[in-house]
């Protein structure tokens, strides 16, 4: 089943420039109902109440990184199957096989093109 | 031709021609003490001196602390000058020379900024594509309709058709290229992470050799009431102490601003 266009999207960078481009490459894609957050504490709140679909999110950001917001969605019943796609600079293999082990759907090093996020949401949403 | 076998006329070269001053690691100075004190250490083992020979390796042993005393300092003032000058400080400080145009907190703030800037611009683009994306199916329209309504204007009709496949041809490029440099700009985040990390532990080092220097020169002190020939006074004893607490200070507080450093280094001859 391929990705519903209409699907709410959470993007999570502390990066604005990061949030504003990965927003207009969904936008792009035909994903128009994206919301972003600039850390994890801003955004497990708005996964609580907002009925997300879909989750991208960085992993080096202060007060609550990436990893820790893809525990504390696994951890939380409600929001514990939304799909979580990791896009990051951490490349070194021990920090893909903890994000793997937490639960990630897929992982994305930057720099990234269009395509890549393409090809991930088609796979996770496949 | 000159060849590598060739003699080098070094005494013809100036000292301008040759660059600076030439740094040494070790003072000639203090190299030329341990060569006299080898020689002296030498004569005493040869004339089985014993307690002459104990003497010059204690001696050899004084012109070490001290050389490794200075060169920590200098690598320490010299890194710290590096610092204040690339603006490399990872803390807010009330210090103006982090306000230097050459500093890398500098060069993030100006890429982030043009990357803002840039994303403001191409955003404004795409609004401006789509909009004249819905012309153009207005307009397609508008040929249709024409088409059905209007007769022996074929030929002005096809030629609009033309112009509007064109036009929506070449929105689409633009649109492409609009998107390329949108991702373009994730750059700043990426070279942001690396400058910070560099910023991060250049401060590090320099906050640990800051201790180094400050323990070699607790350690130089001590050493002086080690051979019983000084007396610790009052004085003393609370000199060392203001030392000691100067050492576990850094570790206890995140950083030093650069000020602290300054008047630091200062004290310490550096």
């Amino acid at each position: 089943m391929p990705a519903n266009p209409n699907m709410k999207i959470l993007v999570v960078d502390d990066h604005e420039s990061m949030r504003r481009i990965e927003k207009q490459i969904l936008n792009d894609l035909g994903f128009c109902n994206v919301d972003l957050a600039d850390d994890g504490t801003t955004a497990l709140p708005m996964l609580l109440s907002g009925n997300y679909d879909f989750v991208i999110s960085d992993w080096n950001m202060p007060n609550m990184e990436g990893l820790e917001l893809l525990k504390a969605i696994r951890a939380d019943a409600r929001i514990g199957k939304t799909p979580v796609l990791l896009v990051t600079a951490e490349s070194k293999k021990e920090k893909i096989i903890e994000a793997a082990k937490a639960g990630v759907n897929d992982y994305v090093v930057k720099p990234f093109n269009a395509e890549i996020i393409k090809a991930k949401i088609a796979r996770i949403f496949s | 031709m000159n060849t590598l076998t060739e003699p080098r006329h070094r005494e013809s070269l100036s000292a301008d021609a040759c660059g600076p001053e030439p740094k040494y690691f070790i003072e000639p100075r203090e190299l030329s003490g341990i060569k006299q004190c080898m020689d002296k250490l030498l004569h005493c083992l040869q004339g089985e001196d014993l307690p002459g020979a104990l003497s010059c390796i204690k001696e050899i042993n004084h012109i070490n602390d001290q050389s490794m005393f200075t060169i920590i300092g200098k690598i320490t003032r010299g890194l710290h000058d590096a610092i204040a000058d690339l603006n490399v400080s990872t803390h807010d400080s009330r210090n103006d020379k982090n306000k230097t145009r050459a500093g890398l907190g500098y060069v993030i703030a100006m890429t982030e900024n043009a990357a803002k800037t840039t994303l403001d611009m191409t955003e404004h683009a795409q609004e401006q594509l789509h909009q004249l994306d819905a012309n153009l199916a207005q307009q397609n329209t508008l040929i249709a309709r024409l088409q059905t309504e209007v007769s022996g204007q074929t030929a002005a009709l096809s030629e609009l058709q033309r112009l509007a496949s064109a036009h929506r041809a070449g929105l689409a490029s633009i649109g492409h290229d609009v998107t390329e440099i949108v991702i373009a700009q994730n750059f700043q985040d990426l070279t942001s992470q690396s400058l910070t990390k560099i910023m991060r532990l250049i401060g590090d080092v320099e906050t640990s050799l800051v201790s180094l220097t400050q323990y070699t020169k607790l350690l130089k002190q001590l050493s002086q009431y080690s051979d019983g020939t000084e007396i610790l006074d009052a004085t003393d004893g609370a000199a060392l102490l203001s030392n000691l607490e100067k050492i576990e200070r850094p570790a206890e507080s995140e950083h030093m601003d650069q000020n602290d450093v300054d008047n630091l280094l200062s004290s310490l001859g550096f």
